[in-house]
């Protein structure tokens, strides 16, 4: 690992960590970091080139081109090349199973910073640890699956004693979490629910079959993190809140929901007892840009857009990354309002969908 | 005028016209890179000054008869900018436009017309010639080559170099033909005796007051008064205007 | 038409018969306003005006002679080709906010399109495919004994295109050729002009119009469509292989489907075309080409060939036709797109840019035109909305391969080659699947006459009833004056 890569690691942590005693704000650090993916990714710097924007020329955060995601399953986006890296995560790759987007961690010291200080920031303010009952599949079962690095991490880190994984190779073992739910609820003791948000709809759907439902103590979480993809049934996220309260009942300010995508090294949360409801709040070193379609460039505040995000933590592949997700900024952050929607084309010629199905593509 | 970020190459801009033009740039906002042959102190100050009011510029050294030397400027340009958008064709074989010295006609050497045509015409060749790909790249860019009104009022004839300008002009306008499409413009700007600059040091007080009452202006050109023409025609005012020459000499020569 | 307010029905139906129930949509221009007046419509009422429909047919359309029912057409046509008539002023008004499309440019092709209908190319038209037009009127004798006569279907249901303004209207006088009665479900993206022209029609005709329908509902309403479907002798359709397939479905099989589903074309530019002085003639041209309707014609083409060995490369051709594709658009700048539209362009615009050896030229600003280079000959569709690929081949012969796979969708191949190429060129763009060489800046423009989609247009609608030789001799027998 080079020189310079070791100090921007130690830049950007001790930002993420103890961010206001280094003195720099996100701005110079961004540039800072814009420079050296300019100078060592080299598709990044290609695409930055066409663009016209390099680091003698961007003068501001926002200037940084933001590198779409389909990038990364088209291109190795790395600025420290290495045989080992401690971690590949991979997309989860629905909708194209032979080319899943990856973002290369030589070093995963940087993600597990960000992580962990915007973990304790938005999943456990007031709190050293937490009973944690997991609903996916921990790091052993997915080694590159980001979200499964994250639920190991918050047991590791966060977890107390009697924190449990109840995903194992067969699957979510829905037994054993019922009956551990029981006797938390018996107790009286509060847990931390973790999961992919389909999981919670396998497990809801199983509890609606049995007549299941449980009375979590005070304090109990519901986290869940990503959309809803084809492996369960469509349910909208106001449904899904509803549904927790019915099943665990939960009040409406114990849910939290994390926004992370692979191709970032940051999660992004929505927490319903700091902010209002659906609005996803960003930790200090990670900003979201809504970016108007056409254009590219910043719509005016509160219109709807595609999603850029840009975070430090990112440093080997691209600090700013282009969504395919459409929201709206609001005042402490913005509101997702999901994948942006093919519409048949118009015309009578043929559009590319149509035919690489005709392909076989 | 919105120069604002234009990737701009002047050379020869160490100075005379040439760092009064690259100063202009800055002004108004564009990446400058001044280019020179051997002052690189000059050089130094003119990105100085650009800096110093606030714009922003670079130096880099080439010979721009050296057609390598050209074109590895203009790739190193675009890796750090990403374009070019603007060229300005300034640099001049060194000239001593002294009157009273100058070869008369029977004179003249073949080899005095080689070496301005090689300076005059071959620089600008090398310039243009290295930007092209570029240009055509990103469907657009702007060529400015500097002439003299000498090409028109041969008032001293300075066989040599006035021949290479006005081959140049010819060169400038077969190149908007061909450029045209592209949307790359081509443009000449013909400044009359200008003062003081280096290569008119020679040029005595009683010629520079000969050629300023013939003036309808009434004076020579200074360095500054050439500028407005070069930025006119790397603006968006200018984009549908190409092969044209601008003469900047108050009014001496009129066609 | 300044600023003021306008009702017009986006629909049209025999004047005897009477609809109850409406709804609205308004649109806003600086012109104005403009409220489209839509009927909610039940199976009866479909059912109602199939019948009506074909009651007129057969008291009078059918009895109509082919050469009149053309100079009918054709002064409906002459109408429009006037500037000033007042229904071409309301589609050259609104046409541009239904669609979205440059006003300028409508107005052009518009025109273009229309004078394609006036009475002598309606006559070659006939030509083209009848030796003998007035089969249409009457038996008439066949070269190798018998007689024939062509009848069109008593009535056509036609699913009407919503790309490109006009094309209705195209439908609707094929179905009059035939004498045939006629409903037409227009396409929720063009629902006026088919109704105007048949306004056009009834003008000049009243009786004549009441042959006709043009109605809109939301395809695939089954209570709607069943019945117009059993009502109809022939039904023709345009759309997706996906909604043409639908329709397909509801069809009884002993009835004519005639199906025009989504197509591509594609251009090719022969060396002997890329001199520095003939080759920006061919850039200027397969802009527009390109440009026309946002490409949303199948006749539009997403990818064009190009051959080495000319002074200009095809990267060069591919830069002076990004120019070529800007100078379009700042005459007739492209329609808005949807937010998945101009995402599209810009994924596709960014998937190249990753591929090394392609390059992206595109308006530096938005997504309104993007012309990709390839190093290498491939086949690919384009997102459309002025969104192209060069491709650079050795010979243009080193394409055929790549177009294999999609010969059910071929269509409009625009050619820039020498004539001693042309032949040999067209013979294996032919076999290949294309049904349509024209030259470049001609592919927007099909002649009315054209073998559309590589069919034939009137005969496929029609049917024939022959006399036979021996029917005629044998009737002959029962001449009581027969010697």
């Amino acid at each position: 690992m080079r020189q310079q890569t070791k100090q921007m690691i130690e830049q950007l942590l001790s930002f993420i960590i103890y961010r206001g005693s280094t003195g720099k704000d996100f701005q110079e650090l961004a540039l800072t970091l814009f420079s050296y993916q300019f100078e060592h990714n080299l598709p990044y710097k290609k695409y930055c080139q066409k663009r016209r924007k390099t680091p003698l020329t961007v003068k501001h955060w926002q200037e940084i081109p933001a590198m779409p995601i389909q990038a990364f399953k088209e291109l190795p986006l790395a600025c420290e090349s290495t045989r080992t890296p401690e971690a590949v995560f991979l997309t989860s790759g629905t909708t194209n199973a032979e080319k899943r987007g990856q973002n290369i961690h030589p070093a995963l010291a940087v993600w597990d910073g960000s992580m962990m200080t915007a973990f304790k920031q938005f999943v456990l303010p007031e709190q050293q640890t937490a009973a944690i009952y997991v609903l996916s599949p921990a790091e052993d079962l997915n080694q590159h699956s980001s979200l499964s690095r994250y639920l190991t991490n918050a047991v590791k880190h966060f977890g107390t004693e009697d924190s449990r994984f109840f995903f194992k190779e067969k699957g979510l073992d829905m037994e054993a979490l019922t009956t551990a739910l029981k006797v938390k609820e018996s107790r009286r003791e509060p847990v931390l629910l973790m999961g992919a948000s389909s999981a919670y709809v396998h497990f809801i759907d199983y509890c609606t079959e049995r007549d299941l439902t449980f009375h979590l103590a005070e304090g109990s979480r519901i986290f869940d993190t990503g959309g809803f993809k084809r492996q369960s049934r469509e349910l909208s996220r106001e449904e899904l809140y509803e549904s927790f309260s019915r099943v665990f009942d939960v009040g409406p300010n114990s849910f939290i929901n994390m926004y992370g995508m692979t191709e970032l090294s940051s999660q992004i949360y929505e927490v319903t007892a700091q902010s209002p409801r659906f609005e996803k709040v960003n930790p200090d070193w990670v900003k979201t840009l809504v970016l108007d379609p056409e254009t590219l460039r910043p719509v005016k505040a509160g219109e709807v857009g595609v999603l850029a995000h840009y975070d430090l933590a990112n440093w080997n592949s691209c600090m700013a990354v282009l969504t395919e997700d459409m929201g709206f900024e609001t005042e402490n952050g913005f509101v997702l309002l999901g994948r942006v929607e093919g519409s048949e084309a118009r015309g009578c010629s043929i559009a590319v969908d149509e035919l690489m199905r005709a392909n076989g593509k | 005028m919105d120069l604002k970020g234009k990737i701009t190459l002047v050379t020869g801009a160490s100075r005379g016209i040439g760092a009064e033009i690259a100063k202009a740039f800055g002004e108004e906002g564009a990446f400058v890179i001044v280019n020179y042959l051997q002052n690189e102190a000059k050089a130094a100050t003119v990105v100085d000054h650009i800096e110093n009011q606030g714009g922003e510029s670079t130096a880099m050294q080439a010979d721009v008869t050296d057609e390598q030397s050209v074109q590895d400027m203009v790739a190193k340009i675009v890796d750090s900018f990403g374009a070019i958008d603007v060229i300005v064709n300034n640099a001049l074989p060194s000239y001593t436009f002294n009157p009273k010295k100058r070869k008369a006609a029977w004179d003249m050497k073949w080899e005095d017309y080689q070496k301005q045509i090689e300076g005059s015409i071959g620089g600008a060749f090398n310039v243009c010639k290295a930007v092209m790909p570029y240009m055509k790249e990103q469907n657009g860019g702007r060529m400015i080559n500097l002439l003299t009104n000498l090409i028109d009022l041969p008032l001293v004839p300075y066989h040599d170099y006035t021949t290479a300008k006005a081959g140049l002009l010819g060169y400038s306008r077969n190149l908007a033909v061909d450029l045209g499409p592209f949307g790359i413009t081509v443009n000449c700007v013909a400044p009359g005796l200008t003062y003081p600059t280096d290569s008119s040091l020679e040029t005595k007080e009683d010629v520079r007051e000969e050629i300023a009452r013939l003036t309808p202006m009434g004076k020579v050109a200074s360095p500054e008064d050439i500028t407005g023409s070069v930025l006119f025609f790397a603006s968006d005012w200018a984009s549908f205007i190409t092969g044209q020459c601008i003469h900047v000499d108050g009014g001496l020569v009129m066609k | 038409m300044r600023n003021e307010q306008q009702e017009i029905e986006a629909y049209f139906i025999p004047d005897t018969i009477q609809l109850t129930s409406f709804t609205t949509r308004e649109l806003e221009s600086k012109q104005g306003k403009l409220i489209l007046k839509y009927p909610v419509l039940s199976g009866e009422d479909i059912q109602c005006i199939t019948e009506t429909i074909k009651a007129n047919q057969k008291n009078y359309l059918d009895k109509l002679q082919t050469t009149e029912v053309i100079d009918l057409v054709d002064a409906a046509v002459q109408k429009w080709l006037d500037p000033d008539y007042h229904w071409r002023q309301l589609a050259e008004t609104w046409l541009p906010v239904i669609t979205g499309y440059d006003a300028e440019m409508i107005r052009l092709e518009l025109k273009r399109f229309l004078r394609t209908f006036r009475k002598k190319e309606l006559l070659r038209f006939l030509v083209e495919e009848f030796d003998d037009p007035a089969v249409l009127d009457d038996f008439r004798p066949r070269k190798k004994g018998g007689l024939s006569k062509a009848y069109g279907p008593d009535l056509i249901l036609h699913f009407f295109s919503g790309n490109v303004p006009g094309l209705p209207v195209w439908n609707l006088v094929m179905g009059l050729l035939v004498k045939s009665g006629q409903l037409g479900k227009t396409s929720s993206s063009e629902p006026l002009l088919p109704v105007l022209f048949a306004k056009s029609l009834e003008e000049v005709d009243p009786e004549l119009a009441k042959t006709l329908a043009v109605l809109p509902w939301k395809g695939g309403e089954d209570q709607l469509e069943h019945p117009a479907i059993q009502a109809a002798e022939a039904v023709v359709a345009y759309g997706s292989s996906e909604s043409v397939e639908n329709i397909r479905k509801g069809v009884p099989a002993h009835k004519r489907f005639l199906s025009y589903g989504h197509k591509i074309s594609f251009a090719m530019v022969g060396k002997e075309a890329l001199t520095l002085d003939l080759c920006r003639e061919s850039v200027h041209s397969l802009a527009e080409d390109v440009s026309v309707y946002d490409q949303q014609g199948c006749v539009s083409p997403q990818i064009i060939y190009v051959e080495q060995g000319g002074s200009v490369s095809p990267r060069e051709f591919a830069q002076l036709l990004a120019n070529e594709m800007d100078h379009y658009n700042r005459k007739k700048p492209r329609g808005p797109l949807l937010e998945s539209e101009a995402l599209a362009i810009q994924s596709f615009r960014s998937q190249h840019e990753f591929q090394i050896e392609s390059s992206v030229y595109g308006h530096p600003d938005d997504t309104s035109w993007t012309v990709v280079y390839h190093p290498e000959p491939d086949f690919e569709p384009s997102p459309l909305n002025r969104t192209v690929h060069v491709f650079s081949c050795t010979h243009l012969e080193q394409v055929y391969p790549k177009l294999s796979s999609y010969r059910q969708y071929l269509q409009t191949a625009g050619v820039a080659v020498g004539p001693d190429r042309l032949f040999k060129l067209s013979e294996d763009l032919g076999k290949a699947g294309v049904s349509r060489v024209c030259a470049v800046g001609k592919m927007a423009q099909a002649p009315s006459g054209w073998h559309h989609d590589g069919q034939f247009n009137l005969l496929n609608l029609i049917r024939w009833t022959d006399i036979e030789t021996s029917a005629e001799q044998h009737a002959e027998q029962y001449d009581e004056d027969s010697e």
